[in-house]
């Protein structure tokens, strides 16, 4: 459905790295696109994992499963696509927020004591998905783990559905911008001494202190002092993690901006969506970050223009007229579908006012599609998937999704 | 007319792409048409409700937090995390050499930001402001539209003010937990609107966190909207037997009927689909006024389809 004498996001050159991230505003169909893409590679011979963040059960379900967890768990396509050859294989997983904190502080922690500690303290179950970017933090974490596996040619990320599109990319600088060493030395005066090169230490030491006081005094003034007590035993319990934390996340970043990454971003031509999509288009290209191109789904088709006239055409009314034949008489007859009389004036009309709001509807679809293209002075045509008759979330309409990026 | 309007503050969430800040703005034109003076307010976002209610181009941009004025009795303000955080250590920091110190320290920016519930509180606190300003008569409006984030960021944000009160117990953040508690729980002064579509995802999305928020934050769900939900062919009785026969009797005969009638099957079997959504979500969530509206074309451009949503809405039995 390109437009014709433009390339498109061609799948073949798509294919060619190994990490696909989607972005776009919750509802623009993310879920179902990652789905598609990575269920095509696999067809075609990669090793694929498709991680997702919220898949409705019905996906879940379309992909052979009944639900998905944190693990990555095998789909057998073949089994599925008795009509495909499928050279390669499809694993996917869904990042369940909760459990993928715990395993991250298992992981990080330095000791079990400690890990003990963090999940004691009341504000950690509080932050359980709660804390800002923690689930945009852990999927960047679990992208970067399967990366660094070997396990897979291509992973494909379905990103969470974030209030502000720059979550997904600011999340782990904020995190670890919150365990700021200059943070929690101001809560944690035992930890002052750290790592500081030169030779007073004793008063820089003592400066810190002064300073975390004069802060703490200040915010419990503004929180309360409970509060702010609660968030010093919080940072104390995190504090011991947070180098490694930080190391993390700058992965999680240098995985991102690598060459061998494409960022697809997902749309439809709601109002809300487009300003969106043109928004985080450029957010993208000023963080320098590897851009592939848009996907802009539910496009409304054209159908036959000779229907788009407002008169009721007569000649329609008598070829329908006559195909109906006259409304059954008596119970039993031929097809008998009706109880109720029907207008053959009346459907006609409906039914040519039905093409009429179709092509009007497909006629701005396009409009938008160009006027966003133009807004972005993108050079590159976007992947227009139209309007399917139903709701996707079995494999043969996935299958379906996947032939428009041919 | 729609008794949500007759609240103090009308919070409004939705699954993302369901139209929910349209809907938003349909209800503040609707209830301005009603003579209500309203504040349509959107969290810590780049703003759309200006350009949904057609606010006049300024000279100098309104920063975030202030009001902007759209036309007499209708303003829009974006509640921002940062001018909200600011906003509260300026009521409890009397001091004003002491508030810039902290406002200006880069460092103070960054905990704040990411600590934990203090920008939902924020937030939150900003609003139970600006409605007790209008309850005494400071602020000239009625009406306080706040447009929520999508659904489970709401969740998460409508939820913080029990747990911080359980958490803490004394200090200004327990006390305005406490009284913002009590707005939100208050179903005389707040009510919660819901958007959805009539699709399986947004309705299945839509009973679940309405139940798990009516639950663990004790605001009810007072409200459905579905919005675009697709009209069948024929206002009375179901065209689809009818399609079905024609289909049948054309022996697979290709041309401009052919794509005229399964056009027409597409419609009906979607408008079929919609429906039993509906259904489901009204049995679901049962006792809630439900509406619904048809999807508009949007050539008018955004404010256009606004004022046309809102003339459905004002259609709206009560």
């Amino acid at each position: 459905m390109s437009p014709p004498g433009q390339p498109a996001v061609w799948l073949d050159t798509l294919y060619d790295h190994t990490l696909l991230v989607l972005c776009g505003s919750g509802g623009v169909g993310k879920t179902t696109t990652s789905a598609a893409l990575a269920i095509e590679a696999a067809v075609r011979g990669q090793r694929v994992l498709v991680m997702t963040i919220d898949p409705a059960r019905r996906l879940a379900q379309s992909l052979g499963l009944q639900e998905l967890g944190n693990a990555e768990t095998p789909i057998d396509l073949a089994a599925q696509l008795p009509d495909e050859r499928v050279a390669g294989t499809l694993h996917a997983s869904m990042l369940d927020t909760a459990a993928a904190f715990e395993e991250l502080l298992d992981r990080l922690s330095p000791s079990p004591e400690e890990t003990a500690k963090v999940r004691r303290n009341r504000l950690f179950r509080l932050m359980l998905g709660q804390m800002a970017g923690v689930q945009e933090y852990l999927a960047g974490e679990k992208v970067y783990d399967a990366a660094s596996s070997g396990r897979y040619d291509l992973i494909v990320l379905d990103t969470p559905p974030t209030r502000n599109a720059l979550d997904f990319l600011d999340s782990p600088g904020r995190i670890a911008a919150m365990l700021d060493e200059r943070i929690v030395r101001w809560f944690l005066p035992e930890v002052a001494g750290g790592p500081v090169r030169g030779g007073n230490v004793g008063l820089l030491r003592q400066l810190v202190r002064t300073s975390g006081n004069v802060v703490k005094k200040v915010l419990g003034r503004a929180f309360g002092g409970q509060l702010m007590d609660e968030i010093e035993a919080f940072l104390g319990a995190m504090a011991s993690m947070r180098f490694e934390f930080r190391r993390r996340s700058q992965e999680v970043q240098q995985l991102m901006s690598s060459p061998a990454t494409a960022f697809l971003l997902v749309t439809t031509t709601s109002e809300a969506g487009a300003q969106e999509a043109a928004f985080f288009h450029g957010e993208i290209l000023q963080r320098r970050l590897p851009f592939a191109g848009f996907v802009i789904n539910r496009i409304h088709p054209f159908i036959d223009a000779a229907h788009a006239e407002g008169q009721l055409r007569p000649e329609l009314v008598e070829e329908v007229r006559r195909l109906l034949g006259p409304p059954p008489r008596s119970p039993g007859e031929e097809v008998p579908l009706v109880e109720v009389r029907y207008d053959v004036e009346e459907l006609v009309s409906a039914l040519q006012q039905n093409v009429q709001l179709q092509n009007e509807l497909a006629a701005h679809d396009r409009r938008r599609v160009a006027a966003l293209m133009q807004l972005i002075g993108s050079r590159t045509a976007p992947v227009l998937v139209p309007l399917l008759p139903d709701e996707v979330h079995d494999l043969p309409a996935l299958r379906t999704v996947a032939s428009y990026f041919q | 007319m729609l008794s949500i309007l007759g609240k103090r503050l009308l919070l409004v969430s939705g699954k993302g792409g369901v139209g929910k800040s349209a809907c938003v703005a349909a209800l503040a034109r609707l209830a301005r048409a009603r003579g209500l003076r309203v504040l349509a307010a959107e969290v810590d976002t780049r703003p759309v409700l200006p350009t949904f209610l057609a606010a006049p181009a300024l000279a100098h941009p309104v920063p975030d937090g202030e009001l902007r004025p759209v036309e007499d009795g209708l303003a829009t303000v974006n509640l921002d995390h940062t001018s909200s955080v600011v906003f509260w250590l300026k009521e409890h920091l009397p001091v004003p050499r002491l508030l810039k110190a902290v406002v200006a320290n880069p460092i103070i920016g960054h905990f704040l930001r990411a600590a934990p519930s203090v920008t939902e509180m924020a937030v939150l606190n900003r609003s139970w402001r600006l409605v007790r300003d209008m309850e005494r008569g400071e602020l000239p409006f009625d009406l306080l539209l706040l447009d929520l984030p999508a659904l489970g960021h709401a969740h998460q944000l409508l939820k913080v003010p029990t747990i911080l009160a359980e958490l803490v117990k004394a200090g200004p953040a327990a006390r305005r937990a406490r009284e913002v508690d009590q707005l939100l729980r208050d179903p005389g002064r707040t009510a919660l609107t819901l958007v959805s579509l009539a699709e399986e995802m947004p309705v299945s999305e839509t009973i679940q966190l309405g139940q798990r928020i009516a639950r663990e934050a004790g605001v009810p769900v007072q409200q459905l909207l579905v919005n675009q939900v697709t009209p069948p062919l024929l206002a009375e009785g179901s065209a689809a037997p009818l399609l079905g026969r024609i289909d049948a009797r054309m022996n697979g005969r290709q041309g401009s009927l052919a794509e005229l009638i399964a056009a027409g099957l597409l419609r009906e079997q979607r408008a079929h689909r919609h429906r039993e959504q509906v259904e489901r979500l009204r049995r679901s969530l049962p006792g809630i006024p439900l509406a619904t509206l048809p999807l508009l074309l949007q050539d008018d451009g955004p404010a256009g389809l606004v004022r046309n949503l809102a003339y459905r809405l004002a259609e709206v039995p009560t």
